[in-house]
């Protein structure tokens, strides 16, 4: 039962991708008191803040590219500009941990990124615990990127340019 | 600072010198009031942490209180941001002042600046290099080219800083 499942949820994901998603670097980087090998609660707290017992996170092939494709799509859903970082984990290593993932519709003013979005579901405390050490391990391994501000208002103002966000859906301070 | 009530000599415009008193300045907010601000900045953080690309109630509690305009107060908060006793709460208000435009005076978001890259704790230094990229000054820019930092990914945060905002 729980392989079909698995399989029912994973489906789509044949081939090595990666899951991207949002953080706070330093968070994940200091220490304040704990060991190294240790993972800060605050990181968890802060960053990994599930919905439904879920977490969003969006897909694409690690490239820079299609890293710069979701740094646009998740800073055009915010309402205001700032640095960006971002982390990524593969398919194979949430594979490994027994994660499960829907395709679901990503909230973005990015059109064609909507389809990119996953909800990695159905955690628990132990899951969540295993996402926490993977997005620590994708740290220490190099896997994540920071884009500052600058950065990710030329992605914004590219987007605007290429006619692929829908401009109406941009809020707040990012539509200024 | 002079005691308050000691006398001290001035010189007039015409030259003549006039015996004045030194009236210490007032903080423009009590402690309790003081009290009532850091309760509610720590149960709006609490809630909801403060996220890049999203605004916070908290920018709004910390412009209610640079409304205050008073040296004291932003002393005070100064002594908040630098807290390295509590590097989270202290660096989510850096977050804050750091969307602020402007807060306070330029030598003190200078200092806040000069205080904040010596601090031993990644998580301020890191926010604080944030608001130097947020309030675009190129005074401040001098302040951050002097810092010479450790964390590789934050040296080269600065660096990219440095490089969109120097003219």
């Amino acid at each position: 039962m729980a392989s079909r499942l698995y399989q029912r949820y994973s489906r789509g994901f044949d081939s090595v991708m990666f899951l991207v998603r949002k953080i706070s670097l330093a968070k994940w980087c200091s220490q304040n008191g704990l060991a190294e090998y240790e993972i800060s609660a605050d990181a968890v707290t802060a960053d990994l803040r599930t919905q439904g017992n879920c977490l969003s996170f969006w897909k694409c092939e690690g490239t820079d590219t299609e890293i710069s494709e979701v740094a646009m799509a998740i800073a055009a859903a915010g309402n205001r500009v700032d640095k960006l970082d971002l982390v990524w984990i593969s398919n194979e290593q949430l594979k490994a941990e027994g994660q499960y993932w829907l395709d679901t519709r990503g909230r973005t003013p990015v059109i064609h990124m909507a389809n990119k979005h996953v909800d990695v579901c159905r955690l628990d405390y132990v899951r969540l615990g295993r996402i926490a050490h993977s997005i620590a391990k994708a740290i220490k391994e190099g896997r994540y990127k920071r884009l500052p501000k600058r950065s990710v208002l030329r992605l914004l103002v590219s987007a605007v340019r290429q006619e692929i966000v829908d401009i109406p859906r941009l809020k707040g301070k990012v539509i200024r | 600072m002079e005691p308050e009530g000691q006398s001290r000599y001035k010189t007039a415009p015409i030259g003549e010198a006039i015996r004045c008193t030194v009236i210490r300045q007032k903080s423009s907010i009590s402690d309790q009031e003081k009290e009532q601000y850091l309760t509610h900045l720590y149960s709006a953080l609490e809630t909801d942490p403060i996220e890049d690309g999203n605004s916070h109630v908290a920018e709004s509690i910390i412009a209610d209180l640079l409304r205050h305009n008073n040296i004291y107060v932003l002393e005070w908060l100064k002594g908040i941001c630098l807290n390295t006793k509590q590097p989270s709460f202290a660096s989510s208000i850096v977050r804050c002042l750091g969307r602020q435009i402007k807060p306070g005076t330029p030598s003190w978001r200078a200092d806040l600046v000069r205080d904040g890259l010596r601090v031993n704790n990644l998580e301020i230094r890191d926010s604080i290099v944030q608001a130097v990229e947020l309030w675009e000054e190129q005074a401040i820019l001098n302040v951050l080219r002097g810092h010479d930092e450790q964390v590789p990914w934050l040296r080269d945060y600065i660096r990219d800083i440095l490089e969109d905002l120097t003219v």
